[in-house]
């Protein structure tokens, strides 16, 4: 839940619930309602202020598929080794043995539901390279079409012109 | 002019059109912007693709620049399709043939777009009501092109 996000990231970061406030500019009451999940419906403006002020990407407070997948990749590298739990002959054995990359993706996938605190285990510079692919995935268009004749496909010539038609746009926005 | 009339709805709507070079591509939409090709001569085309591209923003979710996904291909028509329905509606054609107009070329003329838009939007009525619709006291043969006044 995003509540909980906030406060688990909150807390690995050593900040109190009225310095968040503070540096937000969001309310105790209200920061204290999202935290206990009784706000139910913040604005984009206020949880990306929040994510700012922790320096977590958004997608990991609001359990974004992607942004978690993204985030799971790196942490999934570290997960050397685990001691997997195993029936034998009735009894629970841990059995030492080396996984998979979609296993260690998969482990890393779930242990960052329960735990987003564990992104600030990753070395600065890794966490940076995630805030910035966020970043540039917000300003990835949602909407696109092209008017082209009927049955032609794209030419690579037209995906050029696409392309400088969406860095203009955002060129503009940026102004 | 239509041209106008539609830069107009897109300004209120708070859409950005451009007319740009865009290669070959006629009209491009992204996110509450339009590009339309400035090599377009004629303003009924021009009318006919900004309408075109109006119909991607009230229509269309997602990036469907791959035609080759059916459901792409079906965002696509409904954009079309919203089009038709804007620059030649029934009720357009209806007051089209009271006013005497009797071919495709007088009824482009009137309606402000190109001969080939007609053509289309009349294959896209076909395709979604049949042969003719019955509207109100009114009956539209869409092939041939034609208006009956019920008695």
């Amino acid at each position: 839940m995003l509540g909980d996000n906030i406060r688990i990231v909150r807390t690995a970061r050593k900040m109190s619930i009225n310095k968040l406030s503070k540096l937000t500019g969001i309310s105790l009451g209200y920061l204290s309602d999202l935290e206990n999940n009784k706000a139910k419906n913040p604005t984009m403006d206020k949880i990306n202020k929040i994510a700012e002020i922790l320096c977590v990407p958004v997608g990991l407070l609001l359990g974004n598929e992607s942004v978690i997948d993204d985030i799971a990749n790196e942490y999934g590298k570290r997960l050397e080794a685990y001691d997997k739990p195993t029936l034998q002959n009735g009894k629970v054995r841990y059995v030492h043995r080396e996984m998979t990359d979609i296993e260690r993706k998969e482990l890393a996938k779930e242990f960052l539901n329960e735990n987003p605190d564990l992104f600030f285990d990753l070395p600065e510079n890794t966490r940076n390279r995630i805030l910035e692919r966020e970043r540039n995935a917000i300003k990835k268009p949602t909407t696109i079409a092209a008017h082209i004749p009927d049955g032609v496909e794209l030419t690579e010539e037209d995906m050029k012109q696409i392309n400088d038609f969406i860095q203009f746009i955002i060129s503009k926005k940026q102004k | 002019m239509l041209y106008e009339k539609l830069l107009i709805e897109a300004n209120n709507e708070k859409i950005n059109v451009y007319e740009r070079d865009i290669g070959k591509l006629k009209g491009l939409y992204v996110d509450g912007n339009i590009a339309l090709n400035l090599s377009i001569e004629t303003y009924s085309e021009k009318a006919c693709v900004l309408a075109e591209e109006l119909g991607h923003y009230h229509t269309t979710v997602g990036d469907i620049l791959d035609l080759s996904k059916a459901e792409n291909r079906k965002q696509e028509r409904r954009a079309r399709g919203w089009a038709y329905e804007k620059l030649v509606s029934l009720t357009s054609l209806i007051e089209a043939s009271k006013q005497g107009i009797r071919n495709r070329y007088e009824l482009a003329e009137y309606l402000g777009v190109s001969e080939k838009f007609i053509e289309d939007a009349i294959k896209y009525y076909k395709d979604k009501h049949g042969l003719y619709y019955e509207l109100g006291k009114y009956i539209i043969y869409f092939e041939p092109l034609g208006v009956l006044e019920k008695l």
